[in-house]
């Protein structure tokens, strides 16, 4: 197992070495330099920036720079804002995506699962219908129209929430929820899917002959089948959802760190957006191996650190 | 059973559901306190780094230069007294004795010297983006591009603590108002000297403006509190000035209307369009309006076929109604624009629009279509190609291009394709001339019309339309050597001329206007000619 | 990090794609014996699910409007018309009109043919992909796993916007590289949902006896693991064509999206974010089309898969 973990984290590595190296081209490829404004600042004002950032040096010169840096672990200074370094940005930004990212976490897969579940006991029967009905509009609508229509009337009109910010436990609600429900609805619907055919499978009904209890059965056995495709979604969805979503980040107002990802981009903040990918690839990957852990604890039949096939 | 199971399930969603407790205080601002949104977060409060209205904004609370300005008007404010002289070049400035930076120290003529010059430093760390609005003083343009000037040739002196010498390159008019401008702040030299990043928290900053920065939580909110040894402190009525950093319009008219925020809109807030444009209609007692000297304009890539050709360029003007636009379509309270200098900026004696009434150019489609029919001849071809119009996100940019684009094909008959392209993208393509026709702005960087003359010159940074005219460079060139206003505002006009009436090298479609919903308990709030803020005198009455 | 509402999952429900799997699935070990021929069984369960029959015909009806609609009235959906701009529904303008007076019936449909073009295409992409991708990576596991697991974690942490960007500058807009963009990274969570299924599946005993008969790995993935992974599969499809339709309206303002006048109902849901406070009906049209057709997708979809495994006949 030990040496399994040491293979894995070399590889995430290697990985995050091959991102690194993509990201670099591909923002130095793409129009626009973190120096262009509506007003333009004048050639020699220009050319003073470009030296002092280093881009008159050849590519390849700048990006071995780059990678000198990134082995110091030295992610660098914000292009645009001044004296602010990318390791303090993602640090203060990544604490309020984390905060929230938590809880919209645990309400989308407690609630996702739990109605899921409700759905699949009541196959087919009014209240399976209308879960799943809710479900779909859950994912037709999407977040911006959600958020935007819930900050109006529940916090414009009725007045039950601060329009933004995160200042007290009530302000995660409206953000919360409109995180959550597209994840809930997709969850309640996978559980549905899977749990309805494990509910029909022999050893559940082996388990039932044997008069087990329901709730054992459906703990013991059924929830524990039934979970995985929920847990392969679950792993690349807590690395996108602790890391923030533009979306709620800007109609809530909080500083989190999906904002300034996109911000970075169309700024053309280069040191900024390099390091936000590496530190959401380092999440993205960390929470895929979990997920691979997971699969073996869940299913001890699934062979993770040995060759399979 | 599974009754059982149902219950236990639904009651553990509905302890989810109902996650904390309940309750809700909309405190509105307490007493003296201000509240207006930034819109973002302000990329640097360092007066050397600084080139964006957010940061002005914040900034112009904090810092004082030698002038400010009150009702348009540069008045003393860190100077006590400016000399000039007879030719208009050297500018001799006595600082105020009771002038304070926030730390304790007595603000200096050596402070204005140090802060100047190092915005000019080449190798300044980063570089000073908007050095160049220092170049009005000699030596300034050669030190900071490299161009064989040193650091003591640069025309600013402190040669006591208290007095300050200017040299300028040319007479400058309005050199005045220019020194309330942030580049021309002050900053305290033995703070700066000693930490390069004093300007990234608040607890090392230090400035010497009407109020000091008390807290910033990055992204979050800045908080401004009065500076008690303020010289005209007892001209300061606020206690708290707050700013949040919300981008997303209908948050911000969310927070206006449940009383957390005092100001929405501009300068760097934004409304709704549709919301601005009920809140015209029903004749809003918050909703202040007033002129903004900033043209909304489209740019036609003079260096393309068909769009070299005048005739196609004036053809296309002329076949737009842009009365309708600024009714129905951008829906501000703009003034159809027929000229590039818009209202609000100083002539000779009066607004120089209002002296300059030369009408370049009328709507007209037919004459329109007799033109661009003209004009296509000349260039050899029989019908207008499928041309792109392109944009940025945001605003009104992409309704107004809509319906420019419709009018263009009804009243001309051709066809156009309107694409957004994503912001860097778009510059890019604006500043290399890879594009028919894109949409641009400006707005005044000081009062007076050469901040929107001298950006067409053959060559000019900002000249991104390729138009290159040897007698506009001249009488630009000639405007630039007088100190005679007359002649000067003439040169300008005559200009101008050549440069919508004559050739339309640029497309004016409206100037824009200041828009802004201000609770009624906000008194005396300034907006200027340019759309900029001035907080620093408000008060709040109950 | 996905960014605005492209925290997606593509991919799409083409009830072609299913008729050719249904076949194989019928040689899944089970324990329903059948009499009929296995194609006939279906459509005839399909038949009978009045659920599914109801959703296939608002489909239908969807799919015909978004082809005559748009012919159906006297105004077309890109002529503008200030003098009646913002209009409620009326019987000139049966949808209402948008802010530059355009009719939004025409607009509406207009958009159905974009956007369902678009959510179906790039869906259809995303699943043939995602299944290829993902059924390798769990069949095979060992190294192709841990290398396609790397390749896809690499691909999907590339900050989409700059592949948008480059793709835009580069191959410039039109549908396909619309749907190019969505693909680059729509296919990943479709495949990481397989490759999990497949992982827990490839050790169940009917698998293990087919290979044991000596079944080769791709008529293994392919007969076996695969049909017995639909459920998930459908399911993250159901989530594709919205998500889909949603990323292209958040695209065009990166200039990759369908440009005005031509609308599409992620554009057109998104431009009344602006307005419905004041003009109701123009967020409620192309927003109840897209939640209804999404409705009768999914109750469709779940149609399809019942009638395809009678194990879920409980």
């Amino acid at each position: 197992m030990f040496r399994y973990v040491l293979r894995k984290l070399v590889n995430i590595l290697l990985s995050l070495f091959v991102l690194a190296t993509a990201t670099f081209f591909l923002m130095k490829a793409i129009p626009g330099d973190p120096f262009m404004q509506e007003k333009n600042v004048p050639a020699a004002v220009r050319e003073n920036l470009i030296k002092y950032y280093g881009f008159d040096k050849p590519l390849w010169h700048q990006y071995l720079i780059y990678l000198k840096n990134l082995l110091n672990l030295d992610l660098g200074m914000s292009m645009r804002q001044q004296y602010q370094s990318v390791v303090d940005i993602i640090t203060r930004s990544f604490k309020y995506s984390l905060q929230l990212g938590v809880v919209a976490i645990i309400v989308s897969v407690v609630v996702g699962v739990a109605i899921g579940l409700i759905a699949a006991l009541y196959n087919r029967k009014l209240i399976d219908r209308l879960i799943m009905l809710a479900a779909t509009v859950g994912i037709a609508v999407p977040n911006f129209v959600l958020a935007t229509l819930g900050q109006y009337y529940f916090a414009n009109k009725l007045r039950w929430f601060h329009v933004a910010g995160l200042h007290g436990p009530m302000d995660y609600v409206l953000p919360t929820l409109a995180l959550s429900v597209l994840p809930i609805a997709f969850i309640a619907r996978l559980t549905r899917s899977t749990m309805i055919e494990v509910l029909a499978a022999d050893y559940i009904r082996t388990a039932k002959a044997k008069g087990l209890g329901s709730l054992t059965i459906l703990i013991r056995h059924a929830l524990r089948n039934g979970l995985l495709p929920v847990v392969s979604y679950v792993g690349p969805m807590t690395a996108n959802i602790i890391t923030g979503s533009v979306v709620v980040e800007s109609i809530f107002g909080i500083a989190g760190l999906g904002k300034f990802f996109t911000d970075s981009v169309s700024n053309r903040d280069y040191t900024l957006i390099m390091g936000i990918t590496l530190f959401y690839a380092a999440i993205l990957m960390a929470s895929r191996f979990i997920t691979d852990i997971a699969y073996a604890i869940i299913d001890p039949r699934i062979k993770i650190s040995k060759k399979g096939g | 059973m599974k009754a059982k199971l149902t219950l236990l399930l639904v009651s553990i969603v509905a302890s989810v559901a109902v996650l904390a407790g309940c309750g809700n205080d909309n405190s509105g601002g307490a007493g003296q306190e201000f509240r207006m949104n930034l819109g973002a977060e302000p990329p640097t409060l360092d007066p050397a780094l600084m080139q964006d209205q957010v940061s002005s904004t914040v900034m112009s609370g904090l810092f004082e230069g030698l002038t400010r300005m009150e009702n348009g008007e540069a008045v003393n404010a860190m100077a006590e007294d400016i000399a000039v002289s007879e030719d208009g070049l050297k500018y001799t400035v006595k600082i105020r004795q009771d002038a304070k930076w926030s730390n304790g120290d007595a603000v200096t003529a050596h402070d204005f010297e140090y802060s100047w010059k190092r915005t000019l430093d080449p190798n300044l760390n980063p570089p000073a983006p908007y050095a160049y609005q220092l170049y009005y003083i000699k030596g300034a343009e050669e030190y900071n591009t490299n161009a064989g000037g040193t650091v003591d040739q640069v025309g600013v002196k402190a040669t006591d603590d208290l007095t300050l010498e200017i040299e300028l390159k040319n007479p400058t008019p309005y050199f005045k108002s220019l020194l309330s401008f942030y580049t021309y702040y002050p900053v305290n030299k033995a703070v700066v000297s000693a930490n390069p990043a004093w300007a990234a928290e608040a607890d090392t900053y230090v400035s010497n403006g009407p109020f000091k920065l008390s807290s910033w939580a990055h992204s979050d909110s800045i908080d401004l509190v009065p500076f008690e040894d303020y010289y005209d402190r007892d001209s300061i009525k606020l206690e708290k000035v707050h700013f949040v950093m919300i981008s997303d319009a209908s948050t911000e008219s969310n927070m206006y209307e449940t009383d957390e925020l005092d100001w929405s809109g501009k300068p760097t807030g934004s409304i709704p369009v549709e919301q601005l444009a009920q809140l015209i209609q029903d004749k809003n007692p918050e909703l202040v309006s007033q002129p903004q000297a900033s043209t909304y304009y489209y740019n036609f890539n003079n260096s393309k076929k068909p769009f070299n050709n005048a005739k196609v360029r004036k053809a296309l003007s002329m076949a737009i109604d842009r009365q309708a636009i600024v009714d129905k379509v951008s829906k501000g309270n703009e003034v159809p624009a027929f000229a590039f200098v818009p209202p609000g900026i100083h002539g000779v004696t009066k607004d120089f629009r209002d002296e300059i009434t030369t009408e370049y150019f009328t709507e007209n489609a037919d004459e329109a279509k007799k033109l661009l029919a003209e004009g296509l001849a000349e260039e050899g071809m029989t019908a207008m190609p499928e041309f792109e119009l392109s944009y940025n996100e945001g605003g009104v940019h992409q309704p107004v291009a809509e319906a420019i684009a419709d009018m263009w094909n009804k009243n001309l008959g051709i066809t156009v394709k309107t694409q957004t392209v994503e912001w860097k993208v778009f510059l890019q393509n604006r500043t290399s001339l890879a594009y028919d026709v894109a949409r641009a702005g400006w707005g005044a960087d000081y009062n007076d019309p050469m901040t929107y003359i001298d950006m067409w010159i053959t060559g000019g940074g900002n000249n991104d339309t390729g138009f290159s005219n040897a007698e506009y460079d001249a009488l630009v060139k000639e405007a630039y050597s007088t100190q005679d206003q007359q002649a000067r505002v003439d040169a300008m006009a005559k200009a101008e001329q050549i440069l919508i009436g004559d050739n339309m090298a640029i497309m004016p479609i409206f100037y824009s206007s200041v828009n802004t919903l201000v609770k009624p308990h906000v008194k005396n709030v300034g907006i200027d000619y340019k759309g900029d803020i001035d907080y620093t005198r408000a008060y709040i009455e109950k | 990090m996905q960014p605005a509402n492209v925290e997606s999952h593509k991919g799409s429900i083409d009830p072609s794609k299913f008729a050719k799997l249904e076949k194989k699935s019928n040689d899944v070990v089970e324990s329903a014996p059948k009499s009929r021929s296995a194609g006939q069984e279906i459509l005839y369960r399909l038949y009978t699910n009045s659920w599914a029959m109801v959703s296939l015909g608002i489909l239908v009806v969807i799919v015909f409007f978004a082809i005559f609609g748009p012919h159906m009235t006297a105004h077309n959906y890109y002529s503008n018309n200030l003098d009646a701009q913002n209009q409620g529904p009326s019987g000139d303008h049966w949808f209402g009109t948008d802010s530059l007076g355009r009719d939004i019936w025409a607009r509406a449909w207009k958009g159905a043919q974009i956007s369902l073009t678009i959510g179906l295409v790039a869906a259809l992409a995303d699943l043939l992909i995602g299944v290829l991708m993902g059924g390798m990576m769990g069949y095979f596991g060992g190294k192709v796993d841990e290398i396609l697991n790397r390749f896809s974690e690499v691909l999907y942490a590339i900050p989409y916007l700059l592949v948008v960007i480059l793709v835009s500058v580069v191959l410039g807009s039109n549908m396909w590289t619309i749907i190019l963009a969505m693909t680059i990274t729509g296919w990943i969570n479709m495949s990481w949902i397989v490759r999990g299924q497949i992982m827990q599946l490839k050790n169940q005993e009917y698998v293990l006896a087919a290979r044991s008969m000596g079944a080769g790995g791709f008529h293994i993935v392919l007969r076996h693991l695969i049909p017995n992974s639909l459920g998930p599969i459908i399911v993250t499809l159901t989530l594709s064509v919205p998500s889909a339709i949603f990323a292209e309206a958040f695209l065009s303002f990166l200039g990759l999206g369908v440009q005005s006048p031509a609308a599409s109902w992620g554009v057109m849901i998104n431009d009344a974010m602006e307005t419905w406070k004041y003009y109701p009906w123009q967020l409620l049209f192309p927003a109840g089309l897209l939640t209804i057709t999404m409705l009768a997708f999914n109750v469709f979809g779940d149609g399809l898969r019942d009638a395809f495994d009678p194990k879920m006949k409980v």
